[in-house]
Protein backbone atom coordinates (compact mmCIF):
# COMPACT_ATOMS: atom_id res chain seq x y z
CA UNK A 1 0.00 0.00 0.00
CA UNK A 2 1.45 3.23 -1.16
CA UNK A 3 1.01 6.25 1.25
CA UNK A 4 0.33 10.03 -0.10
CA UNK A 5 3.89 11.16 -0.86
CA UNK A 6 5.16 14.06 0.53
CA UNK A 7 4.76 16.05 -2.53
CA UNK A 8 1.40 15.88 -1.40
CA UNK A 9 1.78 17.74 2.12
CA UNK A 10 4.23 20.47 0.81
CA UNK A 11 1.08 22.53 0.15
CA UNK A 12 -0.55 21.35 3.03
CA UNK A 13 -0.47 23.41 6.75
CA UNK A 14 3.01 22.70 8.58
CA UNK A 15 3.42 19.00 9.82
CA UNK A 16 2.97 20.92 12.97
CA UNK A 17 0.11 22.51 12.88
CA UNK A 18 -1.55 19.25 11.85
CA UNK A 19 -0.14 17.72 14.63
CA UNK A 20 -1.38 20.26 16.90
CA UNK A 21 -4.86 20.44 15.17
CA UNK A 22 -4.80 16.68 15.83
CA UNK A 23 -3.92 16.31 19.60
CA UNK A 24 -6.48 19.16 20.05
CA UNK A 25 -9.19 17.14 18.81
CA UNK A 26 -8.19 13.78 20.66
CA UNK A 27 -7.82 16.29 23.82
CA UNK A 28 -11.46 17.54 23.02
CA UNK A 29 -12.60 14.14 22.03
CA UNK A 30 -10.90 12.81 25.53
CA UNK A 31 -13.00 15.01 27.42
CA UNK A 32 -15.72 14.10 26.11
CA UNK A 33 -15.77 11.19 27.09
CA UNK A 34 -15.04 12.22 30.75
CA UNK A 35 -17.79 14.42 31.15
CA UNK A 36 -19.88 12.90 28.48
CA UNK A 37 -22.92 11.96 30.08
CA UNK A 38 -23.81 15.00 31.57
CA UNK A 39 -23.14 17.24 28.82
CA UNK A 40 -25.27 15.43 26.59
CA UNK A 41 -28.17 15.25 29.28
CA UNK A 42 -27.83 19.26 30.23
CA UNK A 43 -27.65 20.12 26.16
CA UNK A 44 -30.52 18.01 25.06
CA UNK A 45 -32.63 19.94 27.88
CA UNK A 46 -31.20 22.91 26.77
CA UNK A 47 -32.09 21.75 22.95
CA UNK A 48 -35.56 20.74 24.72
CA UNK A 49 -36.10 24.29 26.64
CA UNK A 50 -35.28 26.46 23.62
CA UNK A 51 -37.15 24.78 21.16
CA UNK A 52 -34.86 22.80 19.58
CA UNK A 53 -36.28 20.11 17.12
CA UNK A 54 -35.80 16.39 17.76
CA UNK A 55 -32.79 14.71 16.30
CA UNK A 56 -33.07 12.29 13.77
CA UNK A 57 -33.49 9.05 14.54
CA UNK A 58 -30.79 7.74 12.74
CA UNK A 59 -28.05 8.97 14.99
CA UNK A 60 -29.12 8.38 18.43
CA UNK A 61 -28.61 10.74 21.06
CA UNK A 62 -27.10 9.22 24.27
CA UNK A 63 -30.08 10.24 26.12
CA UNK A 64 -32.52 8.20 23.60
CA UNK A 65 -30.34 5.30 23.14
CA UNK A 66 -28.00 4.41 25.70
CA UNK A 67 -29.31 5.72 28.85
CA UNK A 68 -27.07 8.83 28.84
CA UNK A 69 -23.77 8.19 30.24
CA UNK A 70 -22.19 4.76 28.62
CA UNK A 71 -21.39 6.29 25.30
CA UNK A 72 -18.61 8.78 24.46
CA UNK A 73 -20.64 11.76 23.62
CA UNK A 74 -18.77 14.46 22.06
CA UNK A 75 -20.32 18.16 23.03
CA UNK A 76 -20.01 20.73 19.89
CA UNK A 77 -17.82 22.69 21.95
CA UNK A 78 -15.27 25.49 20.52
CA UNK A 79 -11.77 25.04 20.85
CA UNK A 80 -12.71 28.19 23.95
CA UNK A 81 -14.76 25.48 25.80
CA UNK A 82 -17.78 27.21 24.99
CA UNK A 83 -20.90 25.35 24.96
CA UNK A 84 -21.59 24.97 21.90
CA UNK A 85 -19.77 27.39 18.78
CA UNK A 86 -20.51 28.02 14.92
CA UNK A 87 -18.23 29.67 13.29
CA UNK A 88 -20.04 32.93 13.20
CA UNK A 89 -20.84 32.82 16.48
CA UNK A 90 -24.39 31.32 16.35
CA UNK A 91 -24.96 28.53 18.97
CA UNK A 92 -27.06 26.70 16.77
CA UNK A 93 -26.25 25.18 13.08
CA UNK A 94 -29.98 25.54 11.92
CA UNK A 95 -31.74 28.00 11.45
CA UNK A 96 -34.83 26.60 12.97
CA UNK A 97 -33.49 27.36 16.45
CA UNK A 98 -32.73 24.16 17.18
CA UNK A 99 -28.81 22.46 17.66
CA UNK A 100 -27.01 19.26 16.90
CA UNK A 101 -26.38 19.40 20.12
CA UNK A 102 -24.80 16.25 21.96
CA UNK A 103 -24.86 13.23 19.16
CA UNK A 104 -23.18 10.20 19.82
CA UNK A 105 -21.90 7.24 17.64
CA UNK A 106 -23.91 4.78 19.35
CA UNK A 107 -22.61 0.96 19.96
CA UNK A 108 -25.25 -1.63 18.49
CA UNK A 109 -27.18 -3.82 21.32
CA UNK A 110 -26.02 -6.97 20.41
CA UNK A 111 -22.53 -7.30 19.30
CA UNK A 112 -21.06 -9.22 16.39
CA UNK A 113 -20.31 -12.61 17.40
CA UNK A 114 -18.03 -15.40 15.39
CA UNK A 115 -20.24 -17.04 12.53
CA UNK A 116 -18.47 -20.03 10.07
CA UNK A 117 -21.61 -19.89 8.05
CA UNK A 118 -21.84 -18.89 4.19
CA UNK A 119 -21.86 -14.79 4.15
CA UNK A 120 -24.36 -13.09 2.28
CA UNK A 121 -23.25 -9.88 2.05
CA UNK A 122 -19.68 -7.93 2.48
CA UNK A 123 -18.82 -5.33 4.02
CA UNK A 124 -16.08 -3.43 2.61
CA UNK A 125 -14.95 -0.17 1.22
CA UNK A 126 -16.62 1.50 -1.71
CA UNK B 1 -29.18 -22.41 9.32
CA UNK B 2 -32.17 -19.86 8.40
CA UNK B 3 -32.21 -20.35 4.92
CA UNK B 4 -32.25 -16.50 3.07
CA UNK B 5 -33.17 -15.21 -0.04
CA UNK B 6 -31.20 -12.39 -1.64
CA UNK B 7 -31.03 -10.23 -4.67
CA UNK B 8 -28.42 -7.25 -5.69
CA UNK B 9 -28.23 -4.95 -8.55
CA UNK B 10 -25.56 -1.94 -9.47
CA UNK B 11 -26.59 1.52 -9.08
CA UNK B 12 -25.17 4.99 -7.89
CA UNK B 13 -21.68 3.62 -9.04
CA UNK B 14 -21.75 0.29 -6.50
CA UNK B 15 -23.27 -3.22 -5.74
CA UNK B 16 -26.15 -3.07 -3.28
CA UNK B 17 -27.72 -5.97 -1.70
CA UNK B 18 -31.20 -6.90 -0.26
CA UNK B 19 -31.15 -10.18 2.01
CA UNK B 20 -34.39 -11.16 3.15
CA UNK B 21 -35.29 -14.18 5.73
CA UNK B 22 -38.53 -15.00 3.54
CA UNK B 23 -39.22 -15.95 -0.22
CA UNK B 24 -42.39 -13.52 -0.49
CA UNK B 25 -40.38 -10.75 1.05
CA UNK B 26 -37.50 -10.60 -1.66
CA UNK B 27 -39.52 -8.53 -4.44
CA UNK B 28 -41.33 -6.17 -2.30
CA UNK B 29 -37.94 -5.81 -0.55
CA UNK B 30 -36.09 -5.10 -3.84
CA UNK B 31 -38.56 -2.88 -5.01
CA UNK B 32 -38.03 -0.52 -2.34
CA UNK B 33 -34.67 -0.96 -2.40
CA UNK B 34 -34.28 0.28 -5.99
CA UNK B 35 -36.99 3.09 -5.71
CA UNK B 36 -35.27 4.61 -2.78
CA UNK B 37 -31.62 4.47 -4.45
CA UNK B 38 -32.98 5.77 -7.20
CA UNK B 39 -34.65 8.82 -4.79
CA UNK B 40 -31.17 8.87 -3.14
CA UNK B 41 -29.37 9.27 -6.26
CA UNK B 42 -31.70 12.32 -7.71
CA UNK B 43 -31.14 14.23 -4.25
CA UNK B 44 -27.84 13.54 -3.24
CA UNK B 45 -25.69 13.05 -6.08
CA UNK B 46 -22.33 14.49 -6.10
CA UNK B 47 -21.96 14.23 -10.11
CA UNK B 48 -25.78 14.41 -11.30
CA UNK B 49 -26.13 18.27 -12.94
CA UNK B 50 -29.95 17.41 -11.71
CA UNK B 51 -29.39 16.16 -8.54
CA UNK B 52 -30.38 18.86 -5.60
CA UNK B 53 -27.17 18.65 -4.14
CA UNK B 54 -26.09 19.86 -7.61
CA UNK B 55 -28.59 23.10 -7.36
CA UNK B 56 -27.11 23.96 -3.59
CA UNK B 57 -23.54 23.45 -5.04
CA UNK B 58 -24.27 25.89 -7.33
CA UNK B 59 -26.22 28.70 -5.43
CA UNK B 60 -23.51 28.52 -2.54
CA UNK B 61 -23.92 31.30 -0.02
CA UNK B 62 -28.03 30.81 -1.23
CA UNK B 63 -30.94 28.80 0.35
CA UNK B 64 -32.14 26.60 -1.95
CA UNK B 65 -35.27 24.76 -1.57
CA UNK B 66 -34.62 21.17 -1.07
CA UNK B 67 -36.80 18.08 -0.74
CA UNK B 68 -36.99 16.20 2.55
CA UNK B 69 -34.57 13.28 1.70
CA UNK B 70 -31.82 15.75 1.13
CA UNK B 71 -32.85 17.78 3.98
CA UNK B 72 -32.74 14.78 6.04
CA UNK B 73 -29.43 13.48 4.68
CA UNK B 74 -27.51 16.99 5.37
CA UNK B 75 -28.97 16.83 8.92
CA UNK B 76 -27.21 13.07 9.79
CA UNK B 77 -24.01 15.00 8.21
CA UNK B 78 -23.53 17.58 10.35
CA UNK B 79 -24.47 15.48 13.13
CA UNK B 80 -22.02 12.71 12.34
CA UNK B 81 -19.81 16.02 11.87
CA UNK B 82 -20.21 16.94 15.36
CA UNK B 83 -20.46 13.38 16.94
CA UNK B 84 -16.68 13.28 15.10
CA UNK B 85 -15.76 16.61 16.47
CA UNK B 86 -15.28 17.43 12.01
CA UNK B 87 -13.14 14.59 11.19
CA UNK B 88 -16.06 13.86 9.06
CA UNK B 89 -16.98 17.07 7.23
CA UNK B 90 -19.68 16.79 4.18
CA UNK B 91 -18.05 20.32 3.20
CA UNK B 92 -15.55 18.34 1.74
CA UNK B 93 -16.86 18.63 -1.33
CA UNK B 94 -14.32 20.93 -2.98
CA UNK B 95 -11.31 19.18 -1.18
CA UNK B 96 -12.17 15.99 -3.14
CA UNK B 97 -13.14 17.77 -6.89
CA UNK B 98 -9.43 20.03 -6.74
CA UNK B 99 -7.65 16.76 -5.68
CA UNK B 100 -9.46 15.35 -9.26
CA UNK B 101 -12.34 13.01 -8.08
CA UNK B 102 -14.57 15.57 -9.96
CA UNK B 103 -16.06 13.14 -12.05
CA UNK B 104 -18.27 9.46 -12.05
CA UNK B 105 -15.29 7.29 -10.13
CA UNK B 106 -15.15 5.54 -13.55
CA UNK B 107 -14.59 8.56 -15.63
CA UNK B 108 -11.73 9.53 -12.87
CA UNK B 109 -9.81 6.49 -12.71
CA UNK B 110 -9.98 6.02 -16.94
CA UNK B 111 -8.63 9.22 -17.92
CA UNK B 112 -5.38 11.08 -17.59
CA UNK B 113 -4.12 12.21 -14.70
CA UNK B 114 -4.88 16.11 -13.83
CA UNK B 115 -3.43 18.73 -11.77
CA UNK B 116 -4.24 18.51 -8.59
CA UNK B 117 -4.79 21.51 -5.51
CA UNK B 118 -5.42 20.94 -1.51
CA UNK B 119 -8.27 22.91 -0.49
CA UNK B 120 -8.95 22.71 3.17
CA UNK B 121 -12.98 22.16 4.05
CA UNK B 122 -14.75 25.28 5.04
CA UNK B 123 -16.35 23.30 8.13
CA UNK B 124 -19.54 21.68 8.68
CA UNK B 125 -20.66 24.65 11.24
CA UNK B 126 -21.08 26.89 8.73
CA UNK B 127 -24.16 25.00 6.98
CA UNK B 128 -27.53 25.95 7.82
CA UNK B 129 -30.58 24.06 7.37
CA UNK B 130 -33.96 25.32 7.80
CA UNK B 131 -36.84 22.53 8.42
CA UNK B 132 -39.72 24.95 8.18
CA UNK B 133 -38.67 26.56 4.62
CA UNK B 134 -37.09 23.31 3.89
CA UNK B 135 -33.67 24.91 2.30
CA UNK B 136 -30.26 24.48 2.72
CA UNK B 137 -27.77 27.02 2.45
CA UNK B 138 -23.42 26.14 2.52
CA UNK B 139 -20.97 28.82 2.66
CA UNK B 140 -19.76 30.83 -0.63
CA UNK B 141 -17.14 28.98 -2.24
CA UNK B 142 -18.04 25.52 -0.26
CA UNK B 143 -19.39 22.27 -1.97
CA UNK B 144 -20.98 19.84 -0.12
CA UNK B 145 -20.32 15.97 -0.73
CA UNK B 146 -22.60 13.43 1.20
CA UNK B 147 -21.53 10.26 -0.84
CA UNK B 148 -20.63 7.30 2.29
CA UNK B 149 -23.16 9.22 4.65
CA UNK B 150 -25.90 9.38 2.37
CA UNK B 151 -25.37 5.60 1.45
CA UNK B 152 -25.42 4.31 5.31
CA UNK B 153 -28.43 6.87 5.59
CA UNK B 154 -30.39 5.11 2.80
CA UNK B 155 -29.07 1.47 4.01
CA UNK B 156 -30.83 2.29 7.37
CA UNK B 157 -34.25 3.83 5.91
CA UNK B 158 -34.23 1.01 3.34
CA UNK B 159 -33.61 -1.82 6.21
CA UNK B 160 -36.59 -0.27 7.86
CA UNK B 161 -39.22 0.24 5.72
CA UNK B 162 -38.50 -3.59 4.57
CA UNK B 163 -38.97 -4.62 7.52
CA UNK B 164 -41.92 -2.71 8.14
CA UNK B 165 -43.53 -3.39 4.54
CA UNK B 166 -42.86 -7.66 4.88
CA UNK B 167 -42.48 -8.39 8.62
CA UNK B 168 -39.36 -10.19 7.09
CA UNK B 169 -35.79 -9.84 8.64
CA UNK B 170 -33.86 -8.03 6.43
CA UNK B 171 -30.27 -7.09 5.61
CA UNK B 172 -29.45 -4.07 3.40
CA UNK B 173 -26.15 -3.49 1.87
CA UNK B 174 -25.10 -0.81 0.36
CA UNK B 175 -21.87 -0.40 -1.56
CA UNK B 176 -20.53 -2.54 1.36
CA UNK B 177 -22.73 -0.06 4.28
CA UNK B 178 -24.94 -2.41 5.69
CA UNK B 179 -27.84 -1.95 7.90
CA UNK B 180 -30.38 -4.81 9.46
CA UNK B 181 -33.43 -4.83 10.60
CA UNK B 182 -34.37 -8.29 12.44
CA UNK B 183 -32.11 -11.37 11.63
CA UNK B 184 -32.07 -14.69 11.92
CA UNK B 185 -30.71 -17.02 15.10
CA UNK B 186 -26.76 -16.17 15.32
CA UNK B 187 -27.09 -12.88 12.96
CA UNK B 188 -26.70 -12.10 9.24
CA UNK B 189 -22.76 -13.78 8.53
CA UNK B 190 -21.70 -10.58 7.28
CA UNK B 191 -17.76 -11.11 5.54
CA UNK B 192 -15.61 -8.30 6.19
CA UNK B 193 -12.93 -7.50 3.23
CA UNK B 194 -11.05 -4.44 2.22
CA UNK B 195 -13.34 -3.92 -1.26
CA UNK B 196 -17.33 -4.81 -1.15
CA UNK B 197 -16.55 -6.09 -5.08
CA UNK B 198 -13.95 -8.64 -3.70
CA UNK B 199 -14.46 -12.14 -4.75
CA UNK B 200 -12.78 -13.29 -1.87
CA UNK B 201 -13.98 -13.61 1.27
CA UNK B 202 -12.43 -12.04 5.18
CA UNK B 203 -13.46 -13.32 8.05
CA UNK B 204 -17.15 -13.26 8.79
CA UNK B 205 -19.37 -12.09 12.02
CA UNK B 206 -22.46 -12.33 12.71
CA UNK B 207 -24.94 -9.31 12.68
CA UNK B 208 -27.91 -9.03 14.31
CA UNK B 209 -28.48 -5.24 14.62
CA UNK B 210 -27.91 -2.10 13.59
CA UNK B 211 -25.40 -1.70 10.81
CA UNK B 212 -22.01 -2.82 9.78
CA UNK B 213 -19.54 -0.08 7.57
CA UNK B 214 -16.70 -0.26 6.44
CA UNK B 215 -13.86 2.24 5.29
CA UNK B 216 -11.04 1.82 3.61
CA UNK B 217 -8.16 3.76 1.45
CA UNK B 218 -7.73 1.00 -0.69
CA UNK B 219 -10.75 1.72 -2.87
CA UNK B 220 -11.17 4.77 -4.82
CA UNK B 221 -7.17 5.68 -5.27
CA UNK B 222 -6.47 7.48 -8.98
CA UNK B 223 -3.16 9.20 -9.63
CA UNK B 224 -2.30 12.88 -10.18
CA UNK B 225 0.96 15.06 -11.09
CA UNK B 226 2.91 11.51 -10.34
CA UNK B 227 1.43 10.95 -6.61
CA UNK B 228 -1.01 7.89 -5.98
CA UNK B 229 -4.15 9.86 -3.82
CA UNK B 230 -7.24 8.40 -2.47
CA UNK B 231 -10.98 9.53 -1.71
CA UNK B 232 -10.50 9.72 1.87
CA UNK B 233 -9.82 13.28 2.73
CA UNK B 234 -8.84 14.97 6.45
CA UNK B 235 -11.19 17.81 6.22
CA UNK B 236 -8.68 19.91 8.05
CA UNK B 237 -6.12 19.73 5.49
CA UNK B 238 -8.34 18.72 2.34
CA UNK B 239 -5.33 16.32 1.62
CA UNK B 240 -6.28 12.74 1.33
CA UNK B 241 -5.52 10.87 5.00
CA UNK B 242 -2.75 9.86 5.95
CA UNK B 243 -2.38 5.88 5.90
CA UNK B 244 -2.31 4.72 9.05
CA UNK B 245 -5.28 2.43 8.79
CA UNK B 246 -6.16 0.82 5.37
CA UNK B 247 -9.28 -0.28 6.17
CA UNK B 248 -11.57 -0.02 9.26
CA UNK B 249 -15.04 -1.63 10.20
CA UNK B 250 -17.03 -0.84 12.71
CA UNK B 251 -20.75 -2.27 14.34
CA UNK B 252 -22.99 0.27 15.59
CA UNK B 253 -26.33 0.71 16.17
CA UNK B 254 -26.88 2.42 12.97
CA UNK B 255 -24.94 2.33 9.37
CA UNK B 256 -24.90 5.88 9.80
CA UNK B 257 -22.86 5.35 12.78
CA UNK B 258 -21.31 2.61 11.56
CA UNK B 259 -19.58 4.67 8.92
CA UNK B 260 -18.88 7.63 10.40
CA UNK B 261 -17.00 5.81 13.24
CA UNK B 262 -15.35 4.10 10.56
CA UNK B 263 -14.66 7.32 8.12
CA UNK B 264 -13.31 9.40 11.30
CA UNK B 265 -11.15 6.43 12.16
CA UNK B 266 -9.48 6.81 9.52
CA UNK B 267 -8.75 10.50 9.12
CA UNK B 268 -7.62 9.92 13.03
CA UNK B 269 -5.08 7.60 12.80
CA UNK B 270 -3.74 5.94 15.56
CA UNK B 271 -5.34 7.60 18.53
CA UNK B 272 -8.73 6.00 17.06
CA UNK B 273 -8.25 2.29 18.40
CA UNK B 274 -8.57 3.55 21.65
CA UNK B 275 -11.37 6.06 20.69
CA UNK B 276 -13.52 3.34 19.19
CA UNK B 277 -12.89 1.30 22.14
CA UNK B 278 -14.02 4.09 24.95
CA UNK B 279 -16.98 4.47 22.64
CA UNK B 280 -17.78 0.41 23.15
CA UNK B 281 -17.85 -0.14 19.19
CA UNK B 282 -16.73 -3.48 17.94
CA UNK B 283 -13.88 -2.63 15.60
CA UNK B 284 -11.77 -4.21 13.58
CA UNK B 285 -8.71 -1.78 11.88
CA UNK B 286 -6.31 -2.78 9.20
CA UNK B 287 -2.46 -0.99 8.89
CA UNK B 288 -1.44 -0.67 5.87
CA UNK B 289 1.07 -4.07 5.57
CA UNK B 290 -1.78 -6.26 7.01
CA UNK B 291 -2.09 -6.08 10.66
CA UNK B 292 -4.98 -6.45 12.14
CA UNK B 293 -6.04 -5.08 15.47
CA UNK B 294 -9.29 -5.29 17.12
CA UNK B 295 -11.32 -3.40 19.74
CA UNK B 296 -12.65 -6.01 22.98
CA UNK B 297 -16.04 -6.22 21.22
CA UNK B 298 -14.68 -7.78 17.99
CA UNK B 299 -15.04 -11.53 17.81
CA UNK B 300 -11.54 -12.31 18.64
CA UNK B 301 -11.96 -15.38 16.44
CA UNK B 302 -12.98 -13.22 13.72
CA UNK B 303 -9.80 -11.16 13.05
Amino acid sequence: MSTTPDKDRQTAPPPSAGRERQRRRIWRATRALAVGGVAATAAFVFAVAHGGHRPATNIPTADSTTGGTETGVIPLSSDDGSASGSDDGGEAWDDDGGSYSSPSIAPSQAAPTPSTLPPVARSGGS
Amino acid sequence: MTRTWSESFEAIGVTNAVVVDREDALAPGLRIARHEVAALDRACSRFRDDSELAAVNRAAGVAVPVGTLLLEVVEAALRVSAATNGLVDPTVGRAVSALGYDRDFRLVAGSRPRSVRIVPAPGWRRVRVDRRRLTVRIPRGGRLDLGAVAKAFSADRIARLVRAATGAAVLVGLGGDVAVAGAPQGGWPVSVVDDHREAATGPTVGISDGGLATSSTTVRRWRAEGRELHHIVDPATGAPAREHWRTVTVAAASCVDANAAATAAIVMGEPALEWLEALRLAARLVRPDGAVVVTSRWPEGSR
